[in-house]
């Protein structure tokens, strides 16, 4: 009953924030889609945030370091905290570029660079197709989440459930409601983690206590490269590379670099973002190696993390984390769902709110579709995330990053660029390529930023930027 | 300071996030393997030097 309260009341506040967006909102574009560029540092650095982290972390951090160890910690605090430098090394250069050419998506600002209609279309569709299953993932955690208070529930229906309820408010209240929203979220997905986190720490006799059960049951865990030989030091820089390459490539954070209402609010998360991950991201890899002293068993790793807080932790707890959960998912999903319908509308059909909205509702269509026949559980969330959205999206870091510093950089170089890298991408879906123990998601990086730079000097005489 | 020495500094940080020298080592201190203390302190340093960063090498432009 508590936790039905907490979720019914949950839904209600972001329905309720969805609507005050609405009512807030002037009637123009640049509004609906981008906040009207006014984002200060507090609800900036909370909706990089809370858009960043989703249900993989939540649910996949814990996965991860019940199978492999604590390395899970390393690999994802590292990376995600160096990222920070992209909110100046990209994040400043979008915001003043878009702001001064009254830029929308990522695809226009890279199209609009080279004077390319083609190449903004290849970007905004890299861009896409890469980011719509990362966004149905969200919803299956969804699922998941649900089923663990309302066993009856199948995880397809709870993952369409919260599909509609993202899809309301987004409808409603556009980046300004994703913004607010984001907040709120943030939030409340921190609080949770640490509660969580606290209760179960006491509940398995405290920090020190807790941890050595683990370390008898499995030292591996413990060290690195871990019981499954996963976190090899090659391992360790490739994810170091993936995701400060890949993070600022996710649509819904390249978009938010635009909302900032000055630089300052990009300053304060870049300042913010190493201080949040050193002790967030540490929380659920911690409860999923102390599953292992704590003697839980799981057939489904994916679930360690709800199963831990409910086995160890108050049942007003337990549905506080549920909450918590939802919260970090759809933080990720709404972002996802707006940025996706504002790239596809924009870029294509043209700047329209209400073009937008009816995207909005067939790509909520699609993840649904998605989420009923196309999802494979047996790949896990990680498996998944890594063999599609992240290796799809860092290679187009190569053109991004050209775009803004190089002059010789060509529409020919960027096209390359992309079409090389993620046709590597998904040849290796099928036939693995060798990558030597770095991820295969290195090697396309590689070969993109080679055929970026051999395009660009074979196509650069005379060019000048037009956009 | 002039920029290059922020992006040295960059450099030398991301270098020594790979710590190789602790690879196999599941010591525990408290709670934590020692390596994962390493990892979490050099998180709070990389807060600093972005701090100091935007206070002094991030001219708005």
């Amino acid at each position: 009953m508590i936790a039905i309260t907490m979720i019914v009341a949950y839904f209600l506040v972001l329905l309720a924030l969805g609507i005050y967006s609405h009512k807030k909102a002037r009637n123009d574009v640049e509004d609906y889609f981008l906040a009207g560029r006014s984002f200060g540092p507090v609800v900036l650095f909370f909706t990089l945030a809370a858009t960043n982290f989703s249900a993989f972390t939540f649910l996949g951090f814990a996965e991860k370091a019940y199978t492999d160890g604590m390395g899970q910690y390393g690999i994802m605090a590292l990376g995600t905290s160096f990222m920070a430098v992209m909110f100046y090394v990209i994040g400043r250069k979008v915001w003043k570029i878009g702001k001064e050419r009254r830029y929308i998506t990522p695809g226009e600002l890279i199209g609009g660079r080279h004077n390319s209609t083609a190449l903004k279309l290849i970007f905004t569709g890299a861009m896409s197709i890469f980011t719509i299953p990362y966004l149905a993932i969200q919803a299956i955690g969804a699922g998941y989440i649900l089923k663990m208070i309302f066993p009856w529930l199948s995880i397809e229906i709870g993952a369409v459930v919260v599909t509609l309820i993202i899809t309301f408010y987004v409808l409603l209240g556009g980046m300004r409601a994703s913004g607010w929203t984001d907040l709120f979220q943030g939030m409340i997905m921190v609080a949770a983690m640490l509660v969580a986190f606290a209760f179960i720490a006491h509940s398995l006799g405290g920090l020190g206590n807790a941890t050595s059960a683990a370390y008898n049951a499995q030292p591996s865990l413990f060290s690195r490269p871990g019981p499954n030989g996963y976190f090899t030091t090659k391992m360790w820089l490739s994810f170091l590379i993936l995701w400060i390459f890949c993070d600022p490539m996710f649509p819904q954070i390249f978009t938010r670099f635009y909302t900032a209402k000055s630089q300052r609010s990009l300053k304060t998360s870049m300042t913010l973002y190493p201080l949040l991950i050193s002790f967030f991201f540490l929380l659920p890899v911690l409860i999923g190696v102390w599953a292992h002293g704590a003697g839980i068993e799981v057939s489904n790793p994916d679930n360690v993390l709800l199963l831990m807080v409910r086995n160890y932790t108050p049942s007003f707890v337990f549905s506080f984390v549920i909450v918590g959960a939802l919260a970090a998912l759809m933080s990720t999903a709404d972002s996802q769902l707006l940025s996706l319908s504002t790239m596809l509308t924009c870029d294509i059909m043209g700047k329209k709110v209400k073009y937008s909205r009816v995207m909005t509702l067939l790509l909520s269509s699609f993840a649904i579709i998605f989420i009923v026949f196309g999802y494979s559980p047996k790949t896990g969330i990680m498996g998944t995330l890594v063999s599609t959205t992240f290796s799809g999206l860092v290679v187009l870091f190569p053109s991004v990053v050209a775009t803004l510093y190089w002059n010789r950089a060509t529409k020919w170089g960027c096209m390359a660029s992309i079409i090389g890298g993620e046709s590597i991408v998904f040849f290796n879906a099928y036939i693995p390529i060798p990558s030597f123990g770095f991820l295969p998601s290195m090697i396309a990086l590689a070969v993109s930023f080679a055929l970026l730079f051999v395009f660009s000097i074979l196509t650069s005489k005379g060019q000048k930027f037009k956009g | 300071m002039d920029k290059k020495w922020w992006w040295l500094i960059f450099a030398a940080l991301l270098f020594l996030s790979i710590d190789f020298w602790n690879w196999g080592d599941g010591h525990i201190i408290w709670f934590m393997p020692f390596w994962a203390w390493y990892i979490f302190s050099f998180t709070l340093i990389l807060s600093a030097f972005f701090t100091l960063f935007s206070k002094y090498g991030w001219r708005d432009e």
